[in-house]
């Protein structure tokens, strides 16, 4: 069982390296940008938009918030009346 | 730059730790956030804040900045390098991004907290901001981790030059997985 599950890592190991690793001719060109890498560059942008958007319309949320200190009126007051100090 | 097997495992130790910690510490820090926001009761929206306020310096900045500077090391001393796959990247880009919020993040939570010593109207203190900071945080830190453990495929070119010319020295560039079983996690 042991003997299987190293024999099983090696492969995958080799598989790995395999996938990692281009071609090991010199002057090989760089391998193409995985999906992954892609799409998820695509979502980064969105965010960054959604961001920059919320900061420039004054919305609820961006870095300026959190530079205003004791001056600070990002508060979202509710009824007093919840207040149960006595 | 060659570690000892038993440096290389002090280093990953402390890193599993303070990545560990800092993801528990937003758990907590979450689920006060929630109590801040949400609760009738006025001494714990109180005290959650003031919690929220002492614990973001005292545990989550520290744990942030040890999460990043050893994951750093562990990446520019291990044979995955720091720029040489793109999940490496990613998560240096998240972590980094998520520990600069985090740290001008601390004004803000430093004003909440002094609203709520000052005994300030509890509807002062709803603020929704912390809810969403923490979830974004919390979200940002199961992204990382899962980066770390899945380690999806993908060289950068710089990868790619450099696993090029470690044919030439073989030294340089060890196979992923082959020297570091645990890898920048």
């Amino acid at each position: 069982m042991t003997k299987t599950l190293c024999l099983a890592n090696t492969g995958r190991m080799r598989d790995k390296n395999r996938s990692h690793g281009p071609s090991n001719a010199p002057g090989t060109p760089a391998p193409p940008m995985p999906n992954w890498v892609k799409a998820s560059l695509v979502i980064a942008a969105l965010v960054a938009i959604v961001v920059v958007v919320a900061v420039l319309t004054g919305g609820e949320h961006g870095p300026g918030r959190h530079l205003g200190g004791p001056s600070l009126t990002d508060t979202h007051p509710v009824p007093v009346a919840a207040d149960s100090r006595p | 730059m060659r570690r000892t097997p038993r440096t290389r495992h002090a280093l990953l130790l402390v890193h599993i730790l303070s990545s560990v910690g800092w993801f528990g510490a937003v758990v907590c820090f979450l689920a006060l956030a929630v109590a801040g926001t949400s609760s009738a009761d006025a001494q714990l929206v109180r005290g959650a804040y003031l919690v929220m306020g002492w614990s973001d310096s005292v545990v989550l900045v520290p744990l942030a900045v040890a999460s990043l500077t050893t994951g750093i090391v562990q990446s520019l001393t291990s044979a995955w390098g720091l720029l040489r796959h793109y999940w490496v990247v990613f998560k240096l880009v998240l972590t980094t991004l998520a520990t600069l919020v985090l740290v001008t993040y601390t004004q803000t939570l430093g004003h909440y907290a002094g609203l709520a010593a000052s005994g300030a109207p509890i509807g002062q203190l709803r603020a929704p901001t912390v809810v969403v900071h923490s979830t974004a945080a919390l979200a940002l830190l199961l992204l990382t981790t899962a980066l770390a453990v899945y380690k999806p495929r993908g060289l950068t070119p710089r990868g790619h030059r450099q696993r090029l010319r470690s044919r030439t020295t073989p030294a340089v560039v060890d196979p992923p997985g082959a020297t570091n079983p645990g890898g920048p996690s």
